[in-house]
């Protein structure tokens, strides 16, 4: 069980990590505005050179690999909303460490993913 | 209006990949089973057999359709319109995870995937309000940001 709980944190820490460097680096890429093969091929040539996008994407493999490793043992129905910790973490992100002020709303919508994810534990 | 049924027809194929690729690894995760002892042969082997599985490799597919999809939704929209959606993921497998996989979800768990959905919703719905206090231009709907800026 306690390993079961490193596991989740260790996801949620990537997972998070990996959406903050991917929508950073999908910015500086651009948008995908056509589905023309020129354009795509330019784009795909701007992500690849990217560092926060390639930094992103092993974030993102790290968290895959630990929630391949959890599902192997443990329901779907008990991993999937146990990552929606990730929530919780980017709220103590974006006040602790980039000194956002969160608002009362965003506060209690972590409190309510918190309780369900303790929820979830039980049985 | 063209475009935000396009917008919205994206947004719910991200969800219906990320639903379906997450059963289909599942059900090959159950067939591969736990490690059981940590060294580099056992997670090499381990490994190995992941990776030939077909229903994991069919999920990752799915996934990687996902993920491409995502991140073109993410350069195109506000990620509080892709956030809201990815919200009704938490539901929509518990639900698959029931019917498809026959995992028995007792009350307490609908209760947490319920409560969690509910969470997210209110933290974007709050992040949704901010950003449109800040940008009021363009809040009727997920509009490309180039039509923000103008």
């Amino acid at each position: 069980m306690t390993m079961t709980w490193i596991l989740v944190l260790s996801l949620v820490t990537a997972d998070s990590a990996g959406n903050v460097l991917l929508t950073r680096g999908m910015k500086q890429v651009g948008e995908v505005h056509t589905l023309e093969a020129r354009h795509l091929l330019q784009i795909a040539r701007r992500a690849l050179v990217n560092p926060w996008l390639g930094l992103g994407v092993v974030c993102m493999a790290c968290s895959f690999f630990l929630f391949l490793t959890l599902l192997s043992g443990r329901d779907l129905s008990f991993v999937l909303p146990a990552t929606a910790l990730a929530y919780v973490m980017s709220v103590l992100g974006a006040k602790y460490i980039l000194k956002e002020t969160v608002s009362a709303s965003r506060w209690i919508g972590t409190l309510i993913i918190c309780a369900g994810v303790a929820l979830i534990a039980i049985k | 209006m063209r475009t935000e049924i396009k917008n919205y027809t994206v947004l719910a194929l991200v969800v219906v990949l990320q639903v379906i690729g997450n059963v289909f690894l599942s059900r090959g995760m159950r067939s591969v089973g736990s490690i059981d002892r940590i060294s580099l042969a056992t997670v090499y082997a381990y490994g190995l057999r992941t990776a030939g599985n077909p229903w994991v490799l069919l999920g990752f597919g799915l996934l990687v359709a996902f993920f491409a999809l995502y991140l073109a939704a993410l350069s195109r929209l506000d990620l509080s319109y892709v956030l809201p959606m990815t919200a009704s993921t938490y539901v929509l497998t518990a639900f698959s995870a029931w019917l498809i996989l026959g995992e028995s979800v007792s009350p307490t768990r609908w209760a947490g995937t319920l409560a969690v959905t509910i969470g997210i919703v209110l933290i974007t719905d709050s992040e949704l309000r901010k950003s449109t206090q800040l940008n009021p231009v363009g809040s009727g709907g997920p509009v490309e940001k180039c039509e923000d800026a103008t």
